[in-house]
């Protein structure tokens, strides 16, 4: 029957030109986010390979001094590259975060966080811009990307290609005819919803196959977004057969559709977003502003036993190399526990994001379509998770780096080159971060697909 | 046709889908309304608390020199404004802190909701988005059937045969459906006038019948597709694609379009490129400057003493407001040409208003709200002059507030009194005609489309007069 259902929906596909120029307005508009996508990820390489220019122009300039026998340029005569505040200054590395491999298809995301930055021990990555400027006119539209395509277009679709499926055949008096000729009227709905599911289903994956062959991923790296993809059509495809098995008239059934992807992909976001905007309300970030400029300069305060004692506090190691005499060293001490403060605040930050992100989790259990959202933006590593595990390991590197110039301060030996060398090779460059987990989603969406699979057919059963 | 419309009315709450339509839209509203105006609460008391913070901040500090104080800074927060309790426009998507300091000039930084940045795909439940978006398609799903379910039961044949014009039953069936989406706007901004102090009134007024226009153009558009449609499956159909086309496909397309064919720089290459005429500059730290030596040169002269130390001003105060000034310049240029960028493309996504009437009243309500990118731009200008006047009276008092003391040399007069005069940036938000008057295309748009769906109404009461559709 299937067979015949499927023949019946491509027929019904190509004799519809409404039906057939949605189908092809979701592949162009597919086709050319994945694009925009792509170019997308080629800026943010090519953000990298501009800070990777940068660095290296500052590290050459360094080594030509050492080269020379020189320890600074002669046009700014107070840089001193045996000092280790300069090499510090001079091995700026940066620290780079490495786009997902599927980075192109959430190119439209909100998260703006760094992709790049400069790595010595002043740096502040909880501050840290991201290396595009956007306009928030555009920002604001909410974005139009792979991601965008496959949660809110791909259901449409379903919706378009199935709105009259069961009402119609039910209106029009079909269904007691299957059902008299061979008694499996409710066998023929199903039959009918999985040929669109199908249509459905081949489409999304066609989308989804171009953007990581564009990608340049393998098919076992792409699996995730493929299952996803599958499970979140099939979600729809249920709701569709719910719908079948439930309406009247062709009428019923479009406002039935039409009223679930409202609810789904409108009503429920927006009040996720609105309950987002309320627990960000009394957020403007004076732990990152005006506390963190007063802790910096409250080390000035401190006396020098307690300085020596909160540095040691976060690095023990440095006990070993203790400056004779302590005041010697109080310069760099400052560093020390001024790093400690910005461990401090992320620490901070990061249970504040998690109110945000238990938000995101919970209501993800109440829309499929907030959760494909959610697990394809992990995906893609663009996601608040993404964005705090840079600038975790941003703040790790600082902290090594922060402890190496501490060492290089305090110890016995003068500087020279081999300092600045091994500094540069200290610093970890590009981060490629974690890969996202999306088994949550998953569960989310199986869920939904189970749950909607019963309805539909108790409903058929009662029926 | 009071009977009609009294009907559609009664008709509306005697179904009991019609009850449900209307119920959870009335209900959204009014959920909607005290949720923003809670939240508006908490954002402004939690900015006015940020800034007595700063300010605590600044004036409790001591000992410092003018110019340590100009590094030291001070942070301006962006204050909401109070008709962002009906439309926030673009603040969840811009930063809300600023540093101001001397030298150079910092961006607007801190998004809190980017935490959640999944969810800002998505439209916020705020009042602009229920009237633009839920009250439209609770009129579209009130009233998709509104005259061809009347054609389906043959009621259509008997209210022409009792008499009843068809342009009568069209205008009575819209204004029907029109009252519906008042109701809801009366009560989202009924609800914020109530919940929120200090409205603006003026503005409230506007922003309602800007909302009104646009739910006219949805009510005579629902009218005359149903009108025209034989089946209402068939209206049904193409009312919700026209719902998601405007409401939530074409904002989008147009955001990527503007985007993608005209696209912003980097970020470094901004930078960079500011960087670059800043170093055509004089570098005001740096005692071997050319440019520095020269304008040192030009000061000695304008004192006519020889040496510094002969100068009855402070030298590095004089050159650090050159310093700034020049900067200022290149800021200027920079910014300046960075916010054409800005507003061409912004200009460009506007364009879609004339194909989509809910992006011509979106772009209207945050011009009335004082959210949109204009307001944003405004802001950002506002704070950089703050940031210049306060670098300049530092800069001044360093080179000025001197006096020479027994040997001859000069010392500090700066008291804490000077550092206590300074007070916290004030945002003066754009005037409302201005405001709108920056909207015209949006504004010739807006009054298009109310215009082109009055007049479908009248052409598809004329066509079904003329049995053209019956």
């Amino acid at each position: 029957m299937i067979r015949l259902a499927l023949g019946v929906e491509l027929r019904g596909l190509l004799r519809s030109p409404l039906r057939l120029l949605f189908l092809i307005v979701v592949l162009v508009v597919g086709w050319v986010v994945i694009g925009q996508g792509q170019a997308d990820v080629e800026r943010w390489q090519m953000a990298i390979q501009e800070g990777e220019a940068a660095q290296s122009e500052s590290i050459e300039e360094a080594r030509s001094w050492f080269s020379e026998g020189v320890t600074g340029p002669a046009d700014r005569p107070w840089i001193n590259l045996t000092q280790a505040h300069y090499q510090d200054y001079f091995a700026a590395t940066r620290i780079s975060r490495l786009p997902a491999p599927l980075a192109g298809i959430a190119f439209a995301s909100a998260e703006h966080g760094a992709v790049t930055m400069r790595l010595n021990r002043f740096a502040d990555p909880l501050v840290a811009h991201g290396s595009e400027i956007e306009n928030p006119a555009l920002d604001a539209a909410g974005g139009l990307d792979l991601v965008t395509v496959l949660s809110l277009l791909i259901p449409l679709l379903v919706l378009a290609l199935g709105v009259e499926l069961g009402g119609y055949e039910r209106s029009s008096g079909l269904l007691s005819l299957v059902r008299v000729q061979s008694g499996r009227d409710s066998a023929w709905i199903w039959a009918r919803c999985l040929a669109v599911g199908l249509i459905v289903t081949v489409v999304a994956l066609a989308l989804c196959g171009l953007a990581v062959s564009k990608g340049g991923v393998t098919l076992g790296d792409g699996a995730p977004l493929f299952s996803l993809v599958v499970i979140y059509v099939g979600v729809w495809t249920a709701l569709l057969a719910l719908v079948a098995s439930i309406s009247r008239d062709p009428s019923h059934g479009a406002v039935l559709l039409g009223g679930a992807w409202i609810l789904l992909c409108v009503i429920i976001p927006s009040l996720a977003v609105e309950q987002s905007a309320a627990l960000a309300a009394d957020d403007f970030a004076l732990d990152l502003t005006v506390e963190a400029r007063g802790e910096r300069g409250a080390t000035y305060d401190l006396s020098e036993s307690d300085l020596y004692a909160a540095v040691y506090e976060r690095f023990p190691d440095l006990r070993a190399v203790e400056p004779d005499p302590r005041n010697a060293g109080v310069r760099y001490a400052r560093d020390g526990v001024r790093f400690a403060g910005l461990e401090e605040r992320m620490r901070g930050r990061h249970a504040l994001a998690s109110s945000q992100s238990d938000l995101v989790s919970m209501m993800a259990c109440a829309s499929p379509t907030l959760a494909l959202t959610h697990a394809l933006e992990g995906l893609a590593g663009r996601g608040p998770a993404a964005a705090q595990a840079f600038r975790e390991s941003a703040v790790a590197a600082i902290g090594d780096r922060t402890e190496r110039v501490i060492r290089a301060d305090w110890g016995p030996d003068s500087l020279g080159a081999e300092h600045f060398e091994s500094l540069i090779e200290a610093s970890p460059g590009a981060v490629a971060l974690p890969p996202f987990g999306v088994q949550r989603e998953l569960l989310i969406l199986g869920g939904w697909l189970l749950g909607l699979l019963f309805l539909a057919a108790s409903r058929t059963q009662r029926a | 046709m009071g009977s009609i419309f009294w009907n559609e009315w009664r008709g509306l709450l005697r179904d009991g889908r019609g009850r449900l339509v209307f119920g959870l839209g009335v209900l959204l509203a009014a959920l909607s309304a005290w949720a923003s105006a809670a939240t508006f609460a908490a954002q402004e008391a939690a900015q006015a608390a940020a800034v007595d913070t700063a300010r605590c901040a600044w004036d409790e500090r001591e000992g410092d020199s003018p110019h340590s104080r100009a590094h030291f800074g001070d942070y301006v927060f962006r204050p909401s404004g109070v008709m962002s309790a009906l439309d926030p426009g673009l603040q969840a998507v811009t930063g809300r802190v600023v540093f101001t300091e001397a030298h150079r000039q910092n961006d607007a930084m801190h998004h809190p909701q980017q935490a959640a940045s999944g969810l800002l795909r998505f439209d916020r439940l705020e009042p602009s988005s229920v009237l633009q978006v839920l009250a439209a398609l609770v009129i579209v799903l009130a009233g998709f059937g509104v005259v061809s379910a009347e054609r389906e039961s043959g009621r259509l044949k008997l209210l022409q045969v009792q008499g009843v014009k068809p342009w009568q039953l069209l205008l009575g069936k819209a204004a029907a459906l029109w009252s519906i989406g008042l109701a809801i706007c009366f009560v989202v901004v009924g609800a914020n006038v109530l919940l929120v102090e200090g409205m603006d009134l003026g503005r409230v007024l506007v922003f309602f019948l800007t909302h009104a226009l646009l739910l006219w153009v949805v009510a005579a558009l629902v009218t005359c597709v149903s009108a025209g449609a034989k089946r209402s499956g068939t209206s049904a159909a193409v009312l919700l694609s026209f719902w998601v086309a405007g409401a939530i496909i074409l904002p989008r397309l147009a955001a990527m379009s503007a985007s993608a064919l005209d696209p912003l720089p980097g970020r470094d290459a901004f930078q960079a490129a500011m960087q670059e005429d800043r170093e055509k500059g004089l570098d005001g730290h740096n005692p071997l400057d050319e440019r520095r030596k020269k304008l040192e040169q030009e000061i000695l002269a304008e004192y006519g003493v020889q040496t510094r130390a002969e100068l009855p001003v402070r030298l590095g105060g004089l050159i650090m407001q050159a310093d700034d000034e020049y900067g200022a310049k290149v800021w200027d240029k920079h910014f300046g040409e960075l916010e054409e960028h800005l507003l061409r493309q912004d200009a460009f996504a506007g364009k879609f208003s004339f194909v989509n009437p809910f992006q011509a009243v979106d772009r209207l309500s945050m011009a009335i709200s004082g959210t949109g990118l204009s307001s944003h731009l405004e802001f950002l200008r506002q704070t950089e002059d703050y940031r210049r006047e306060l670098v300049r009276r530092l800069n001044e008092e360093d080179a000025y507030g001197v006096e020479l003391n027994a040997e001859g040399r000069l010392q500090r007069t700066t008291t804490q009194d000077f550092f206590l005069s300074f007070k916290s940036f004030e945002y003066s938000p754009l005037g409302l005609n201005e405001l709108v008057g920056r909207q015209e295309a949006d504004l010739l748009a807006l009054s298009l489309w109310v215009l082109g769906a009055t007049a479908a109404l009248a052409l598809t009461s004329r066509g079904m007069a003329g049995g053209i559709v019956s």
